[in-house]
């Protein structure tokens, strides 16, 4: 059975090596570059404490000139997702086209036939996953080491999550699939899924899943590195960090490191006297493994129960 | 026989909702025998077929296969049986040759000699693609596939509904075929009677998920007489023989019956009938007040 799950999903696994393959060309030869500027700038010594002003100027034209990579990884969060649609196709189109009837009634049981091609799409989309995670944390590695990996463009690319979301897809597609053996648009609907799934854990409910962290500082005075953290929130308080009111044009948002300054008060808070704090509410860099454990957890979780809901549903109600 | 039956229905029911696709089926079907099972679209036909083979299982009432129940034991079915689903799914994207790869690597009795010679007598090659295939030589990459596994039963779901003349008689040519050769027991289904009659030697007549006749096509020929004479009322005859059919003009009265012996009253015209007729006169009456005797057809 190994070998006609293999035959069937053969097409699709090309596809995602493909679509991987493409995605390598790109950013192997970009990332080599960078890092060899990187390291023949000296911009290593940049990173981490409060950026020396000497540095600002090499650091600033060194994002600038290499931001491309942050949007190629930012839009190849979607490789393993497409690909774990594709993954799905095989198992979704025997529900469709009526070929389950044929494997079924050669001499092996149902359960090994679901068992074999649920366990390949599995494997095969987390292979997938697992090589862009690779490629994005090797080319992304001095970006990662200047800016931290907290920010969503190396956050949704690096660690466990990317696993997570293509085990989310799949499980997504197979379990619509099994309901309504259509497959194209099971595949459409499981892809809306996705990005309404993911724009809601990316803006809202990953800033949640562990308490953040909340400091207060005195407005003139010198407040924690932000750097390479989440930050959910920063805005101008009093001692016990609760917010001023009245301070129009809402929080100074901080972004690596830069002050956005929208009101005055922002850009000098020091011209209010001593008695103005900031507060800072984020999730420190230090949490990463913590943050990504968490959301792998109830993601990849969601995946594999609807896999396994979909084989229990194929297996009992199917006919 | 010490052998249990090829597969042996009781009081069978398989419901869709509130809806009986199969109801209260009861049925033998012996070793070495090719039984059509005729109907209607939609008569139940399938439904029976699938039950066979553990694809649906039953709302009610039992079915075996060589006396196994084909969901609780599959393993001791499925490698005994040969299933060609309706419009004979087939991967469209395996050659031919990985499509009998497909059947070695799935089946344990699996007989490449037999896929090869047929692969080969049908002038096809091992590496043509099963989606660039015609109907007919698609169905014939089916039963291949099911004939291979050298089965004891061959279960064909409407295996000629989709073929054009010429094909229907080939594929029915190559089930004639494996059956003088290997002595299977066929069940095939179909809404379409002619050509039946070469090949099987049993009749099932299923109607609205009841089976209206049951028994050897020869026994049901000679059974079965078409009387013609003037204009009457049916309830003479009635008390005799079964009266499966009348139709009246106004002079003359036609009846087809079910004779309980030989037909004696000479005011009657007897001719003989064809199994075209036979089974058309049975689904005829499932819509008529005759349907009330039809459970008494059955239980022969």
């Amino acid at each position: 059975m190994i070998w006609v799950g293999w035959r069937q999903q053969r097409v699709e696994t090309l596809i995602a090596a493909a679509m991987l393959a493409v995605l390598a060309g790109v950013a192997i030869p970009v990332g080599v570059h960078m890092a060899s500027v990187y390291s023949h700038e000296g911009l290593a010594a940049c990173a981490g404490s409060a950026n020396p002003a000497a540095c600002a100027n090499s650091l600033g034209s060194f994002q600038l000139r290499f931001n491309g990579l942050n949007v190629l990884f930012t839009w190849s969060t979607i490789v393993p997702a497409l690909a774990a649609l594709l993954l799905a196709a095989p198992f979704l189109a025997d529900l469709d086209n009526g070929t389950y009837r044929l494997y079924w009634t050669q001499s092996i049981t149902r359960r090994r036939w679901i068992v074999t091609k649920l366990t390949l799409s599995v494997v095969a989309s987390v292979a997938v996953a697992g090589c862009l995670i690779a490629l994005a944390t090797w080319a992304r590695a001095p970006l990662d080491h200047l800016n931290g990996r907290m920010s969503t463009n190396a956050y949704d690319t690096e660690g466990i999550v990317p696993v997570a979301y293509a085990l989310f897809v799949l499980g997504v597609a197979v379990a619509i699939g099994a309901l309504w053996r259509r497959t194209v648009p099971a595949l459409l609907v499981a892809f809306a899924v996705y990005v309404v799934g993911r724009a809601f854990m990316d803006s809202w409910l990953r800033q949640r899943l562990l308490s953040p962290v909340k400091t207060t500082w005195l407005a003139n005075g010198s407040g924690p590195n932000l750097n390479q953290t989440l930050v959910i929130n920063q805005f101008i308080s009093d001692k016990h960090g609760h917010e001023l009111a009245g301070f129009a044009g809402g929080p100074c948002i901080r972004s690596s490191g830069v002050l956005f300054s929208h009101t005055s008060i922002c850009a000098q808070p020091h011209a209010l006297g001593t008695h103005v704090y900031m507060t800072a509410v984020y999730q420190p860099a230090s949490r990463f493994w913590e943050l990504q454990g968490v959301e792998f957890g109830i993601v990849a979780g969601i995946g594999m129960l609807l896999v396994l809901a979909a084989a229990w549903w194929t297996h009992r109600r199917i006919a | 026989m010490n052998e249990s039956p090829a597969l042996e229905a009781t009081a069978l029911g398989k419901r869709y909702g509130s809806n009986w696709a199969l109801r209260d089926c009861t049925l033998t079907v012996p070793a070495g025998s090719v039984t059509a099972l005729v109907g209607p679209n939609g008569a139940g036909k399938t439904t029976l077929l699938q039950l066979a083979v553990g694809l649906i299982e039953p709302a009610s009432g039992a079915i075996s296969v060589f006396g196994h129940d084909p969901r609780a034991e599959p393993l001791a079915v499925l490698p005994r049986v040969g299933f060609v689903a309706q419009d004979h799914p087939l991967p469209r994207r395996f050659t031919i040759g990985e499509t009998l790869r497909l059947g070695r690597k799935l089946n344990p009795s699996w007989d490449d000699a037999v896929a090869q010679r047929r692969v080969d007598e049908l002038g096809l090659s091992r590496r043509q693609r099963v989606g660039t295939l015609s109907g007919g030589e698609q169905a014939q990459v089916a039963l291949t596939l099911a004939l291979a596994k050298r089965p004891q039963l061959l279960l064909l779901d409407e295996p000629v509904a989709s073929l054009d003349p010429l094909a229907r008689r080939e594929f029915l040519s190559g089930v004639l075929r494996a059956v003088t050769e290997t002595g299977m027991t066929v069940v095939l289904s179909s809404h379409i009677v002619a050509d039946l009659e070469r090949v099987c030697d049993r009749l099932v007549i299923l109607a609205n998920g009841h089976t209206q006749l049951v028994g050897p096509i020869e026994q049901l020929l000679a059974e079965h007489r078409l009387l013609t004479g003037p204009r009457t009322d049916a309830a003479a005859v009635a008390r005799v023989h079964q009266v499966i059919r009348e139709s009246h003009t106004e002079r003359q009265t036609t009846l087809l019956v079910r004779a309980n012996g030989h037909v004696y009253d000479a005011c009657w015209e007897v001719h003989e009938v064809d199994l075209e007729e036979i089974v058309l006169a049975y689904l005829g009456t499932t819509s008529a007040a005759a349907r009330v005797e039809a459970p008494a057809a059955v239980a022969r």
